[in-house]
């Protein structure tokens, strides 16, 4: 299942944002944490299926790093679709101002 | 080191609630899961332990599973053991670590490629099963004598097979079903209910094979039963109360003496097969041919020599007869240059029909479960053979 630039999971999308700095899988659910300011406890399960996806669609790569902990990194395809996403999100956000000030 | 505990694996993979709760359970009560197979989850003995138990679908090479599982680890989930893509996994209830699967649509993901494993095998195996399934129907109705087949034992075990290889294809078509509707509500958002009651699935299970324990029990003897029961004897000299047509029955003719055809110390001219079979636990062939001192055949050739061959078949199920009837006559269609009379008016008949010419005489006749064909070569009329066999079939 290739991703074709159409809406992305919330894992996917954190992950990516998170990997802006490149990082091992551990350290990347603490990483997620923090650029998700908290809201989003990812579990290894999710993290582990979202990495190996978006490995095999091209958004990211895998590198050895020191010792065997091996190294995700965002690829320019990640960066692209990301951006695309963020874009399409900002759209979503901006079409829904008009229900400022009904909450 | 303890012996493990086995136990079959009632439950499919993708009931990953179900599962889950099973180990959880069986840990709960001192049975810890310690390995997987096809058709069992073994089990080591030890204290209670509360448990969580999680399965996760990953297929990887062995390079990147040290990478997988440490993730896992470091998260507070215990590696417990893997079957061709299951990974199961454990977590002390006390520890409270966060749930793997935090995302029902990413782990939806995870099992797209269980379903396309399935896939697969349903491509080969549906195809595969329907031939076999029309290559058997196409034996059986090419057949002239489907009936006598089955009876007679050759065809009798196709039916449980068929019914097995249709329980496979089925199960194939359910589990890719199963599979879809399960990646559909986790991409949906739903989370999978870990504390899902699975013992509904081990009764249904439990059911399922005693049928095909019985099927297959079944499958296994009944041919064994049928070529151990199987034996020819010696016809005895005076009808001994057997189920038995005798010439005898039709000559009437006190002076009437037997013809013995000996070769090495066998009468193969006076004798009887006996079989059993699943649908017709008496099958009885009898032969016998007899003498009249001193009269000689009509056309002069020779002295009077009448015989007899009768087949007796006491089936299984009542319904069964008319078929038999109709296959015993298919089976005897050499004769058919004789015309084949069904005659009506006979109450203690179910079914009557004869052949006749000369000193040749074929009657196949049924009544309830019983069903006999028998040939008469002799100079008796018709109404003496269709006697004999009316007054056997009466006291049958």
């Amino acid at each position: 299942m290739a991703y074709t630039k159409g809406p992305m999971t919330e894992a996917m999308y954190y992950v990516l944002l998170a990997l802006i700095n490149p990082s091992h899988g551990y350290r990347l659910m603490s990483e997620i944490e923090e650029v998700s300011h908290g809201r989003l406890k990812m579990g290894p399960g999710t993290l582990y299926g979202v990495l190996t996806r978006m490995q095999n669609d091209g958004l990211l790569q895998i590198s050895e790093g020191n010792g065997r902990r091996k190294v995700y990194r965002i690829t320019t395809e990640g960066k692209e679709a990301l951006l695309y996403e963020y874009q399409r999100l900002q759209a979503m956000v901006h079409d829904g101002f008009s229900l400022k000030g009904s909450e | 080191m303890e012996k493990l505990v086995r136990k079959l694996r009632f439950l499919d993979t993708w009931h990953i609630g179900e599962n889950e709760n099973y180990f959880t359970e069986m840990s709960a009560s001192g049975l810890h899961l310690k390995k997987l197979t096809l058709l069992f989850a073994k089990f080591e003995r030890g204290e209670n332990i509360n448990y969580r138990y999680r399965i996760d679908f990953s297929y990887h090479k062995s390079s990147s599973s040290d990478e997988y599982r440490k993730l896992y680890e470091e998260s507070g989930w215990e590696f417990v053991c893997e079957f061709k893509g299951i990974q199961i996994f454990r977590s002390l209830e006390s520890l409270n670590a966060p749930e793997i699967h935090t995302d029902p649509a990413e782990q939806g993901y995870t099992l797209v490629h269980l379903k396309n494993m399935i896939l697969k095998s349903t491509i080969i195996i549906v195809p595969l099963y329907v031939i076999s399934i029309l290559l058997f129907f196409f034996v059986v109705f090419s057949s002239r004598t489907p009936f006598l087949h089955f009876i007679e034992g050759s065809f009798a075990n196709m039916p449980i097979l068929i019914l097995l290889y249709l329980h496979i294809m089925f199960a194939h078509i359910q589990a890719l079903f199963s599979v879809n509707a399960l990646i559909k509500t986790l991409k949906e958002g739903r989370e999978i209910n870990h504390k899902a009651d699975w013992r509904p699935y081990r009764r249904f299970y439990t059911i399922l094979m005693s049928i095909f324990a019985v099927l297959t029990a079944i499958m296994l003897i009944t041919p064994i039963a049928s070529i151990v029961g199987q034996k020819t004897e010696p016809l005895p000299l005076t009808n001994t109360n057997q189920m038995h047509i005798r010439l005898s029955d039709i000559e009437k003719d006190d002076s009437l003496i037997r013809h013995e055809f000996l070769h090495e110390g066998r009468d193969f001219a006076n004798n009887v097969d006996s079989a059993w079979f699943l649908l017709a636990p008496v099958m009885l062939e009898i032969r016998e041919e007899g003498i009249i001192p001193g009269r000689t055949w009509k056309d002069g050739s020779g002295e009077y020599s009448p015989s007899i061959t009768c087949k007796i078949y006491k089936l299984r199920f009542e319904f069964l007869a008319d078929q038999t009837i109709k296959d015993l006559i298919n089976r005897n269609d050499f004769y058919e240059y004789m015309p084949l009379i069904e005659i009506k008016d006979r109450e203690n008949f179910d079914k009557l029909f004869l052949r006749s010419e000369g000193t040749m005489r074929h009657i196949f006749a049924s009544k309830g479960n019983i069903v006999v064909y028998l040939r008469y070569n002799g100079e008796r009329e018709n109404d003496y053979a269709i006697k004999a066999v009316e007054d056997f079939l009466a006291n049958h």
